[in-house]
């Protein structure tokens, strides 16, 4: 029998403990995409009961419903839009002055709310009481209280849910603006009983708050516009006078309904706080943290990583055999090509795994905000913010996990931002490369020009952060608001199902990038015949020379560059193969060929020029845009080639 | 006597008075809690940033904003809630 479906949006606040309820309620049944067209995370989870398929929309975190963030749109159209039967509204129980803030909107839009009151444990220790049946009345609508990671109120939840959807008879209590209401009558006067779905009053309320969007669709839509505008530019403090109205509301409905202790007990999280968020004991904290998870990452990833390659390379030996029916270029394209580039995915498993295994501990416990705010005065001489620390400490070491870590910052352009400056950020692959001609060409002065690449790096970082948020994204950095979160237990569920979400849709949507991208590469190299030297991808480096001459470079260094783009370390073994020779002896052959000024401009150039091909399939993972992925390779290729031009003219100049 | 956020010391209380800047920061900052008449405590200094609790929230600011947010302190008005 087919089932019925109840569609249930999840909304709440950041921190309430949201994605933990999504969690704990779908367990792996539930997959992860992208709201269309934009690069907010979708998840969407199932739960089966009696005759119901219960489909769980997880909305992103957000504080309000306003026009100022792509997060808040995509929820309040979901909500007028796609308009579920039922919205599910966490609370933290802890916070519920400001967390109803959120509810006061809701109710302008839909009727059918349902309210999980989160964390009811910790009220308890703060010795708060609230009376839910008092709040319920008031409010009018149904509050299940549970405690998510203890898995304590999930059942009643959902038992809530398939009452509130049989019954349909909510009809909650609406939410009075006191002095505003005369405001709100005179502009409802002019308003249709719906505009695209929105309610008369939303919108009143809306304009009032002075919605960039809710203006712009009033303005197309009713002739009246010119009227109604004198009306809301009439008081200049009109948002904050919305906001405090609705403040009042929920002040007076938690009158005797919740009762705060005169002297409040000293919380764990305060305790903690004393020390982890202090500026010289918390600093000191946090980089031993990070050391400390950048360390265990790659070094666990090293172990499991050599196990994992013998394994690929037996994998490869026995389909080399498997496939002896074929053609040899044919057997070669599939083994050399199209499996290489599965098994360089493949050999992203550890690294992603051990990596978002820590993130997920550092995100769940609550350290993570604190380590922003510790941060945030250091990054903001970079023009990022406190949270960009992670993703860039941890591009040093590969950028894959890096641009996959950019999902902690909520802002949309922010994010894009820093999915770009990460892939210059020189990861261990390029250091090596580095590190060999450095070795060969200034065996002296290694060391320190070693050092001089992370300074290039960082200064790129640095200008191309200034370029790209002025000129291409239109932003400013906006200033560090972050609520900091109670701390609690990891809960080993949630963090599973994080670090296998983060794991799987990397296999497969970063996967099929990679390989493709591999493949066409292998041809490139081995077409029309087996020899590199004849290649269309050594025509493509003869052809780049038009770029590259000025450089310096020949087209055997051009061919090298481009099969970097696979991985970075293969532009040695590219070389190695046009050469014919590898180590010492290929070393030899490149001090005769190119002068040390061309060497050094070539390690500048390939520590800059373009993401490795994994890197710019997860970019596409992550932005789900081409636009973006493109514009990513565009740039850094750009700023590469004007950045080491410049360079090679200097150190024409000076380099004796 | 009235000060920024970023004057107050550690511990200190304050009821807010008045938040300098644009309409969409205002709003932001009562959206997660800031609002004129209301009363904040001064829980962390850092280099810039500091941590405010309001409403029961713990909220990190940025230098910037601390600078913009003004309260009033009672003279002696520390606390150590």
């Amino acid at each position: 029998m087919e089932k019925i479906k109840i569609e249930v949006g999840l909304v709440g606040n950041p921190n309430v403990g949201k994605s933990t309820v999504f969690n704990q309620l779908t367990g792996l049944n539930q997959h992860t995409g992208n709201w269309p067209g934009k690069t907010v995370e979708k998840k969407v989870g199932y739960i089966e009961k009696g005759k119901y398929l219960i489909e769980i929309t997880d909305l992103p975190g957000i504080y309000s419903l306003t026009a100022n963030s792509i997060e808040e749109i995509i929820s309040r159209e979901y909500i007028v839009k796609e308009k579920p039967h039922l919205v599910l509204l966490i609370i933290d129980a802890s916070a519920i002055e400001r967390n109803l803030y959120l509810l006061s909107q809701l109710l302008e839009l839909t009727s059918n709310i349902i309210i999980g009151l989160n964390m009811i444990d910790i009220l308890q220790s703060k010795k708060y009481k609230l009376d839910i049946k008092k709040l319920e009345e008031r409010l009018g609508l149904p509050i299940v209280p549970m405690v998510a990671t203890k898995n304590i109120g999930l059942r009643e939840l959902v038992d809530k849910i398939i009452e509130i959807f049989e019954k349909d008879n909510l009809n909650p209590k609406r939410v009075n603006y006191g002095d505003l209401e005369n405001d709100l009558q005179e502009i409802e006067k002019y308003l249709p009983d719906r505009i695209e779905n929105y309610p008369r009053r939303w919108i009143a309320l809306k304009l009032l708050e002075g919605d960039t969007i809710t203006i712009d669709i009033c303005r197309n839509n009713l002739e009246n516009w010119l009227q109604l505008k004198e009306i809301i530019e009439r008081k200049e403090n009109n948002p904050i006078r919305v906001a405090s109205a609705r403040y009042s509301w929920i002040k007076k409905i938690l009158e005797g309904t919740l009762e705060r202790p005169k002297k409040q007990a000293i919380s764990w999280t305060e305790k903690i706080d004393e020390i982890l968020t202090h500026p010289i004991l918390g600093s000191i904290f946090a980089v031993i943290i990070i050391s400390l998870i950048f360390y265990l990452t790659f070094s666990i990833n090293d172990i499991f990583s050599s196990l994992l390659e013998s394994l690929l390379d037996q994998i490869g030996k026995v389909l080399l055999n498997l496939l002896n029916f074929l053609p040899p270029w044919w057997k070669s394209f599939l083994v050399n090509g199209v499996w290489q580039g599965v098994s360089t995915l493949l050999s992203f498993i550890p690294l992603i795994t051990v990596f978002f295994f820590f993130l997920a501990l550092l995100e769940d416990t609550g350290y993570l905000a604190r380590l922003a705010f510790i941060a945030d005065r250091l990054m903001h001489i970079l023009g990022l913010h406190g949270k960009s620390l992670i993703p860039l400490v941890i591009s040093f070491g590969c950028n894959v996990p890096g641009v996959m870590a950019t999902r902690t910052l909520e802002d949309e352009k922010d994010r894009v931002l820093l999915i770009i400056l990460d892939s210059f950020i020189p990861c261990v692959p390029r250091i090596l490369v580095a590190s060999f001609f450095l070795s060969i060409f200034f065996p002296d002065k290694a060391f320190i020009l070693l050092l001089s690449l992370y300074f290039i790096s960082f200064i790129s970082i640095f200008i191309s952060g200034k370029i790209l948020r002025r000129k291409v994204l239109k932003t400013s950095l906006t200033p560090l608001l972050m609520e900091l979160p109670i701390y609690k237990f990891p809960n080993p569920k949630i963090i599973m199902i994080y670090v296998w979400e983060k794991l799987k849709s990397f296999l497969i949507r970063a996967g099929t990038v990679m390989v493709i991208l591999s493949g066409i590469t292998w041809i490139l190299s081995h077409f029309p015949t087996d020899s590199i030297e004849n290649s269309v991808l050594a025509s493509i480096g003869k052809f780049s020379l038009l770029f590259l001459k000025p450089l310096g470079f020949n087209w055997e260094l051009a061919t090298g560059l481009i099969s970097g783009f696979i991985a970075k370390e293969a532009s040695l073994s590219t070389l190695g193969a046009i050469y014919g020779a590898s180590g010492n002896k290929l070393g030899e052959i490149l001090l005769g060929n190119i002068t040390p000024i061309t060497a050094f401009t070539f390690i500048v150039f390939q520590l800059l020029y373009i993401p490795c091909a994994a890197t710019v399939a997860t970019i596409y993972k992550e932005t789900r845009s081409i636009k973006w992925t493109l514009f990513s390779i565009f740039y850094s290729l750009s700023y590469a080639y004007i950045f080491t031009l410049f360079l090679n003219q200097v150190l024409s100049l000076f380099w004796r | 006597m009235i000060k920024s956020v970023a004057e107050m010391t550690k511990g200190e209380k304050g009821k807010v008075i008045t938040i300098h800047g644009g309409k969409g920061k205002i709003l932001r900052l009562a959206e997660m809690g800031i609002t004129p008449g209301e009363e904040l405590i001064l829980i962390q200094k850092s280099l810039g940033p500091v941590i405010v609790r309001v409403k029961d929230v713990n909220l990190a600011l940025g230098k910037g904003l601390a600078e913009s947010i003004f309260v009033e302190v009672e003279e002696n008005g520390k606390n150590q809630n």
